[in-house]
């Protein structure tokens, strides 16, 4: 037999076997209405060179950018956390400052934008802004503006879009119309700690209005010109450059879907240059596949095949639970899902306890466990209990009807159809008698050997340090629940430890981070023993005792209660904490301390999800961690947080608190292929001793969130895939 | 260091730099994760894309099985399938599953596409008893089309449509030295946010079988195009 059907390769020969298919022309206008995604401007949030504009960027968008001109370099981070809010964290450098104590001023800022008015037929888009609300002002400013667009206007090419706005603060030092709200604002201070909200001077002092026009000309090139009104006081009055007008115009190039390149002068007497780097976790570089399932099979009609139905090896149930055992589990293994247990409750009914590590989306797993079943189990089982378990504990029992299966894959609205039938419940821990479990499943042993980064931003010198070089990681799971795991290092290359260290008025928990550096080349990165179980119902615990990471070793106890359906979950965590010597091989230093805190986590559903954790930390100050994060139905998450504790802004130094942002990248969005690992990304516009957590391997909240039932309603379209 | 060690020292470094892992699980570090994305990289640009065979009627004639040639152009993508598996659904009927080597899987009712696996947002499920209904002859004045798409990042997307169809006549339809006497219906589709969608299917004017069509099943596969290369 010939088998033509072994290739599904997307290739350019289509082309050949394509114009066999004689239809006609058909069209497809994918958001024909809607605008294109706004540009960035010089501060990384949408606008014109060095002014805003009044769109928003697509929902989700996250936008690295980096511009430069007169010797001062912004690199921006935006993320579009809603439709109408984004945040933005810029790192800056001004060379020739020389004053203040500074050759070369550096800085880290924070930017707010609120979309008021989406653009109408007539009604420009509205947003409102503060730009460096919450570090020493360099950069402080606040501004409402307007943009609206014109599609070939006076019959030109492409789209015109014209920007208004009013300006406070910085954007209201030229041409000023008088202060609106009255008031006046602190100057510049360059030595201040900074990194409180400047609620004080929002909107107060002389405004300015400001403005520009876009022209996109076709869907590669664009103009712009913007006249505006910042005059670069502190710039000027330190030589850092000249400022003679105030137009701006330049030139940009759309180089592939996400990167876009401009070329500008400004202010009558420079050059600039910039870079926008634009990504949606809703647009993933390479489209998610996953081979196709098993197909549900069907079992013979009752009437016409009723031995089938013969419930005659009921008696031997545990027999029949040892044969089908070991059919399932190698078959399950193939499609990445592991098979922990399996038991024949009764005639009609049977348990099997499933993880992977191949999903990110659990309803994958249980759409192929499902599938396999319908296969394997004899006619009389109409009720699969699927278990999910995540690191041997179970979350969550979905009970899924074997006729729903049968039955409703194809019809309309199957997703829905299939889960409005389905029940999620709390999984029992226990498992019952005659129970398969597969051998081989206990012990376990991982390794991977491979290169390791460890970056570290925002130094007062550089903006990026890494240091690089070999790890060694080794995973051993004894017995269910259990983990013995740890990292051997062997630094390379490396300048972390340059990292000038600054003093501190609390004990040096992090800003201890370059003697780290110096002193460890061959490290153990974290060496731990690792005990999780489930407590109760709705309650998970876990055990965590050894080198827990760079700085610090100790013991970590917690408790999470997190019904499987519910928005709320509370932990508790109490930790011994003992610094590491610098060398961070066996010993320790004479600083300890007990931690812990309380948390609670909610999920407003939407992505959106809080948490809070209140507690004592390393450096022995109590307060609270607030968060929000937003995670995508791929796996994309990005979030931001900060922490206020009773150590003071003077005790905590530059920045006065903690605070900072989180991107964690699932890798399946960037190879299109099914895992649950993901790059996570944590930066702090400085990391210093107030605030600071003990990083704990394998809390619990993470690991089971993906696993309770909220997780698996969310994106249930994929069981059956 | 002389040659020979400098040679293996480099040696030493790419097989470090590269890496590698063993065991059960996969590892949970960023060595894991970095292996991860070294090993799809290496499955994506160096593995061999698979020989296409060279459709001939003399092929066609010494297959034993159906089959299937599905084409997409947005993706530049060319298929050949086989059934996998046919089962009575008690409401749509008979459907037919086609099935690649790899295991993306096609379900198609007369010539219908009722739902797509292992393509990267698949049609989860449909409603086009209108679409079915149009194809074998008995037609409404307008019928609703209901796809539900899996996407990457929103779940399943419903997109909703009402249709209607007209015979645009009848013609001759050549698949690969063979030729047959067709109808093409054509069926338009607007959706509820005024997006238009066509779709065409070429029925055999003597038993109705469906030999080729070109229908729209999302945003992001686009128009897919099917011809049934083998009848069963």
């Amino acid at each position: 037999m010939t088998d033509i059907a072994r290739h599904w390769k997307w290739t350019k020969a289509v082309a050949a076997a394509a114009a066999l298919i004689t239809a006609p022309a058909l069209s497809y206008a994918e958001d024909a209405a809607a605008p294109p995604s706004p540009t960035l401007n010089f501060y990384g949030v949408p606008g014109l060179i060095d002014m805003p504009s009044g769109e928003a960027l697509p929902d989700g968008t996250l936008a690295f950018s980096v511009s430069s001109f007169g010797g001062q370099t912004r690199t921006n981070v935006t993320f579009q956390f809603s439709p109408r809010i984004s945040g933005s964290f810029r790192y800056i450098s001004l060379q020739d400052w020389n004053s203040d104590g500074f050759e070369t001023y550096r800085d880290r800022s924070f930017d707010a934008r609120f979309l008021l008015a989406r653009e109408g037929r007539i009604r420009p888009a509205i947003s409102v802004g503060l730009q460096d609300l919450a570090g020493t002002g360099i950069y402080a400013a606040e501004y409402v503006v307007a943009t609206k667009n014109f599609d070939q206007p006076l019959s030109l090419p492409g789209r015109i879009k014209v920007t208004a706005g009013l300006g406070w603060g910085r954007l209201g030092q030229l041409g000023d119309i008088g202060a609106p709200f009255s008031g006046s604002r602190p100057a510049f201070d360059p030595n201040d700690n900074g990194g409180s909200p400047s609620t004080d001077q929002w909107f107060r002092g002389p405004a300015a209005p400001f403005g520009g026009i876009e022209w996109q000309v076709n869907d590669k090139f664009g103009v712009k010109l913007e006249y505006s009104s910042d005059a670069y006081a502190p710039e000027t009055s330190r030589d850092v450059f000249e400022r003679s007008s105030r137009i701006n115009i330049g030139a940009e190039y759309q180089v592939s879907r996400f990167l876009r390149v401009g070329g500008y002068y400004l202010y009558g007497e420079e050059l600039g240059v910039s870079a926008q780097l634009v990504t949606n976790p809703k647009a993933p570089p390479r489209a998610f596949t996953l081979a196709g399932p098993r197909p549900v099979i069907t079992r013979p009609d009752r009437a016409a095949a009723p031995e089938a139905y013969s419930t005659g090896w009921a008696p031997a149930k545990g027999k029949v639970t040892e044969q089908l055992g070991p059919v399932i589990e190698p078959l399950l293994r193939e499609d990445g899902i592991r098979l922990e247990s399996l038991t024949l409750l009764s005639t009609a009914r049977v348990e099997a306890r499933v993880s992977s590590q191949r999903y990110t989306n659990n309803a994958i797993a249980i759409g192929r466990t499902a599938r396999l079943l319908t296969a394997t189990m004899p006619a009389t089982v109409d009720t699969f209990d699927i278990i999910l378990m995540q690191g041997s504990i179970p979350v969550t029992r979905v009970s899924l009807s074997r006729s729903d299966l049968e039955q409703l894959e194809f019809q309309p609205g199957a997703a829905d159809l299939l889960l409005a039938r389905t029940a999620l419940d709390s999984a029992p821990s226990d498992t019952a008698p005659d129970t398969y479990v597969p051998e081989g499943l206990y012990p376990r042993f991982s390794w991977a050997i491979g290169p390791f980064v460890r970056p570290s931003f925002f130094d007062v010198e550089e903006p990026v340090r890494v240091d690089a070089g070999i790890a060694l990681t080794g995973e051993f799971r004894p017995a269910p629940g259990w983990l013995i795991a740890g990292e051997l290092r062997h630094r390379l290359v490396g300048n972390v430890e340059d990292t000038a260290t600054s003093p501190s008025k609390l004990p040096a928990v992090r800003t201890s981070a370059p003697l780290f550096a110096q002193e460890g080349d061959t490290t153990i990165e974290t060496l731990y023993v690792n005990r999780q179980w489930k407590a109760g119902k709705n309650t998970y615990a876990r055990l965590t005792a050894g080198y827990l990471e760079q700085m610090f070793g100790g013991v970590s106890g917690e408790l999470l209660w997190q019904p499987t359906d519910s928005r709320l979950a509370l932990g508790v965590e109490a930790n011994y904490a003992r610094q590491r010597d610098f060398d961070q091989q066996f010993g320790f230093q004479d600083y300890d301390i007990f931690t812990g805190h309380v948390s609670a986590y909610y999920d407003f559903g939407g992505g959106y999800v809080g948490q809070v954790d209140v507690g004592r930390y390393l450096a022995g100050d109590y307060g609270a961690t607030f968060s929000v994060d937003r995670t995508f139905k791929n796996g994309w998450s990005v979030g931001g947080f900060f922490t206020l504790t009773d150590a003071t802004s003077e005790e905590f130094g530059e920045g006065s608190f903690d605070k900072g942002i989180r991107i964690s990248i699932p890798l399946q969005w960037l190879t299109g292929q099914p895992t649950t690992q993901s790059a996570t990304f944590p930066i702090r516009p400085i990391q210093r001793d107030g605030g600071a957590r003990l990083s704990v391997p394998n809390r619990l909240y993470p690991q089971l969130r993906d696993a309770d039932a909220r997780a698996l309603r969310e994106d249930w379209g994929r069981v059956w895939e | 260091m002389t040659a020979k060690a400098r040679f293996a020292a480099a040696f030493v470094l790419a097989g470090l730099i590269s890496g590698c892992a063993g065991g059960t699980d996969v590892v949970s570090s960023q060595t894991g994760r970095y292996l991860t994305v070294v090993g799809s990289l290496q499955n994506g640009l160096f593995q061999d894309p698979p020989e296409l065979p060279n459709v001939t009627r003399a092929l066609l004639d010494g297959l034993t099985v159906p089959s299937l040639e599905v084409t997409v152009p947005k993706r530049d993508g060319l298929a050949y399938l086989v059934p996998l598996i046919t089962r009575q659904d008690a409401t749509l009927g008979q459907l037919d599953i086609w099935r690649t080597g790899d295991g993306t899987q096609l379900t198609l009712r007369s010539g219908v596409i009722i739902a797509s696996r292992g393509l990267g947002d698949d049609v989860t499920s449909t409603d086009r008893r209108g679409s079915i209904a149009f194809v074998n002859g008995r037609a409404a004045d307008n019928w609703p089309l209901r796809l539900d798409i899996q996407t990457s990042a929103e779940g399943v997307v419903r997109h909703d449509f009402t249709c209607t169809g007209q015979s645009m006549g009848r013609q001759t339809l050549e698949i690969v030295e063979r030729t047959f006497p067709v109808e093409l219906l054509s069926e338009t589709c607007v959706g509820d946010n005024g997006v238009r969608i066509e779709n065409q299917y070429y029925v055999d004017t003597r038993d109705g079988h469906v030999w080729q069509t070109n229908q729209w099943i999302g945003e992001n596969i686009g128009y897919m195009a099917t011809r049934v290369l083998k009848k069963k």
